[in-house]
């Protein structure tokens, strides 16, 4: 296991009216495999992320508990000088907005080198070299002259290209990739999306996929987790998942896909919208919007339990199916 | 691929930051007047000892030649501040020499050399300022010149800043008759002060005076503000409070009093003191104006992702955020300069500037308070530049704020 989350719990604020962003959560990522966490706006997954490299703003965030293992060290508990060196070398990350990750006042080349001599002692002109092998890798052309541009000179996609390039430089184990296509065309999603694919593979690289797209997921994923107001509820291989969902929320999100082929119809909505983090409703946490919610949904949390084999659930109304013998 | 690497962005889409307010700038005309005004300033400081100096810069005595202002030039015998006027001096040089080789190396395509050349041009300038050994040099020779002795050539105004004995209070030589009295020989355009010495020349050299408290008190200001701005802005909560409470009880301070009352228990009032004591008291408007630009920022995902890769908080505040929030600071530079040059006259003015014989115009105006009506012209000429470089400063200052507002931007 590569990285193994426990239990982590974020909160931003003190006192009874704090937001609790992330509640609880645990998920694993095996090296070199992807991983994807979905879910609406707000609903925890970014937060996620962020608290996976320590880049919480503390105040007014705060992780209130639980343990985030990089191949058995608890990044929770080292010191900061040693989580910067983590930071970049050991996981890296790619953000949404690929428009204001690079810093408008540096070329990409001089960014791109940055990054190289924070981690190791290199001359510049390895940098240099080692910068100009990975923008060549990411797709980009005539990459030696892309490094004397200045960020505002690329286009959104080519940018996303060069940020995941960033993020490759010093050989990461584990790439968090922060909705990396959702800035970007449908066209150029793709594009992105396959480049990811292909570059897991060949670096060996684990990576965990945060969106809100189960389109994106479906193609590039082999476990998701479906995280709902800062509880994961359904962790499932892909295929089982797109087979079957068994929470009502994940059963809801198909339904809100719309269908090629189908008969046109209106669109399936999920009713209400994403509880106030500071406010969660008791129990759990989807039953006002659940159109199967019996009265125990608003009195007891369910537990996150296997309810098939292999397969993660928390709700209280899907029963415990055995392995068939 | 849809990228055509062939293709340059469009010229327009290309213009830098900088580019597009230079334009806007240089649209009003008023500001261009004011930077032209700081130039001629600049010029004035720079030159003061070629524009005025009692000693030739060539002589010629018994045939025998010799430059007796060139020694001077790299070791002043008679100004109190003396790092002042070589610092000065050397950079008359060096500015000229440094345009030189950037324009040479641009010329002939060697642009990596232009560092090494910069150097080492700059170490061979700093040689003569060690080199040459301070020598008083009393020789009268504009008497000598006169006597027919020797001959020389003169810089445009004879007369040396800290040169007494002309007569005490004498009004500009073409307004009144003293020249004809037979007393004197010299021509004071713009007569003489309380110690007998030239006051044109005193203003020139006062420049130097101005200019150097401007600037620098400016710089220290500026430094301490952009280091507290950004370490409020930052690190934000208990820090920022803390930070921002500091300065706005150091905001409550009337700044000229607080001044005033440290200069008045301080030994040895020299530039350097003054200087040091005017930025370390005018940084809060820095410091804020940092503060939130900083705030702004941070929250940008580049922020984040410098975090992300590894970097420590001072590199991500100093590579990454001042950077892209210093800006604004170009312009309350602008004004801060403004308001140190009338600091300093202020405080010389009151009795609490530098210390004579240093030329200040301050030090001036003050000699004239015993009685301004009779003594107009040491009230009207020191004046007038004071007055003339806040404005100047002022309006370059106003034109560089609206250059960089967007809101004001015309449609390019």
């Amino acid at each position: 296991m590569l990285l193994e989350v426990k239990n982590l719990s974020v909160q931003f604020g003190e006192g009874p009216r704090a937001a609790r962003a992330v509640n609880n959560v645990s998920l694993s990522i095996d090296a070199g495999e992807t991983v994807a966490l979905v879910g609406e706006s707000g609903c925890g997954k970014s937060v996620t992320g962020l608290s996976l490299m320590r880049l919480i703003e503390t105040p007014p965030g705060r992780i209130t508990s639980g343990e985030i293992c990089l191949a058995g060290q608890d990044l929770l508990r080292i010191p900061l000088k040693d989580m910067r060196k983590i930071r970049g070398s050991e996981i890296a990350m790619i953000f949404q907005e690929p428009m204001t990750s690079f810093n408008p006042v540096y070329t990409i080349g001089d960014q791109l080198i940055e990054t190289v001599l924070l981690h190791e002692k290199t001359t510049l002109q390895q940098a240099h070299a080692r910068a100009e092998d990975l923008l060549t890798e990411v797709g980009i052309p005539a990459p030696g002259e892309r490094m004397r541009q200045y960020p505002h000179e690329l286009s959104g996609g080519m940018k996303q290209r060069a940020m995941i390039a960033m993020g490759l430089l010093c050989n990461p184990q584990l790439l968090l990739a922060d909705e990396p296509t959702t800035a970007l065309d449908v066209t150029v999603q793709a594009q992105i999306l396959d480049l990811l694919r292909e570059l897991q593979a060949r670096h060996n690289m684990a990576v965990l996929l945060i969106t809100h797209d189960l389109a994106v997921v479906a193609e590039t994923v082999k476990r998701v987790y479906v995280m709902y107001a800062s509880e994961i509820v359904e962790h499932a291989k892909v295929e089982e998942l797109f087979r079957e969902p068994l929470h009502p929320y994940t059963t809801g999100l198909f339904k809100c896909l719309p269908k090629l082929g189908g008969r046109r119809e209106e669109l399936h909505v999920i009713p209400g919208s994403v509880p106030n983090p500071s406010d969660f409703p008791s129990g759990c946490h989807f039953h006002p919007r659940c159109p199967l919610a019996k009265p125990i949904c608003s009195q007891e949390s369910p537990l996150l339990e296997e309810k098939r084999p292999g397969r993660l659930c928390a709700c209280h109304l899907v029963e415990k199916v055995a392995a068939k013998v | 691929m849809n990228v055509r690497p062939d293709v340059k962005t469009t010229p327009n889409a290309s213009q830098s930051y900088w580019g597009m307010v230079w334009q806007q700038f240089s649209r009003s005309r008023a500001s261009m007047l004011g930077l032209f005004f700081v130039g001629l300033m600049f010029a004035v400081a720079f030159l003061a000892p070629v524009l005025a100096e009692k000693k030739p810069l060539i002589w010629i005595e018994d045939g025998v030649t010799t430059f007796p202002l060139i020694r001077e030039f790299f070791a002043p015998s008679e100004a109190p501040e003396r790092v002042l006027e070589t610092g000065y001096n050397f950079l008359l040089l060096f500015f000229p020499s440094m345009i030189l080789i950037w324009w040479l190396t641009g010329k002939y395509q060697v642009k990596k050399l232009r560092k090494w050349l910069l150097l080492v041009v700059a170490i061979l300038l700093l040689i003569p300022f060690f080199a040459v050994q301070t020598r008083l040099n009393t020789t009268p020779y504009r008497q000598l010149a006169a006597e027919g002795q020797g001959e020389g050539v003169f810089p445009l105004i004879p007369y040396g800043p800290f040169e007494q004995g002309f007569g005490n209070r004498i009004p500009p030589t073409w307004w009144s008759e003293s020249r004809a009295e037979g007393e004197n020989t010299t021509y004071h355009v713009l007569g003489t002060d309380n110690a007998g010495r030239d006051v044109l020349v005193r203003i020139i050299h006062g420049a130097r005076v101005s200019l150097a408290v401007g600037i620098v008190s400016v710089f220290v200001a500026t430094a301490i503000g952009i280091f507290i701005g950004a370490i409020a802005g930052y690190f934000g909560g208990r820090i920022d409070i803390l930070l921002s409470r500091a300065i706005e009880i150091m905001m409550c301070f009337p700044t000229f009093f607080l001044i005033l009352t440290i200069i008045a228990i301080m030994d040895e009032r020299s530039i350097l003191n003054i200087v040091l004591v005017i930025g370390c008291t005018s940084w809060t408007g820095v410091a804020r104006l940092v503060r939130g630009e900083v705030l702004k920022q941070r929250g940008l995902d580049y922020v984040t992702a410098s975090i992300a890769l590894g970097a420590s908080s001072l590199r991500t505040i100093f590579r990454h955020l001042l950077p892209n929030s210093i800006a604004p600071v170009l312009v309350s530079i602008t004004f801060g300069i403004a308001s140190s040059i009338l600091m300093e006259s202020g405080l010389s003015f009151l009795g609490f500037g530098v210390d004579i014989p240093t030329a200040s115009w301050g030090e001036l105006l003050k000699q004239a308070r015993e009685a301004p009506t009779i003594y107009w012209w040491l009230v009207m000429f020191p004046g007038a530049p004071i007055f003339f470089t806040v404005t100047i400063y002022n309006l370059v200052g106003e034109g560089l704020r609206d250059a960089m507002d967007p809101r004001l931007r015309l449609q390019i």
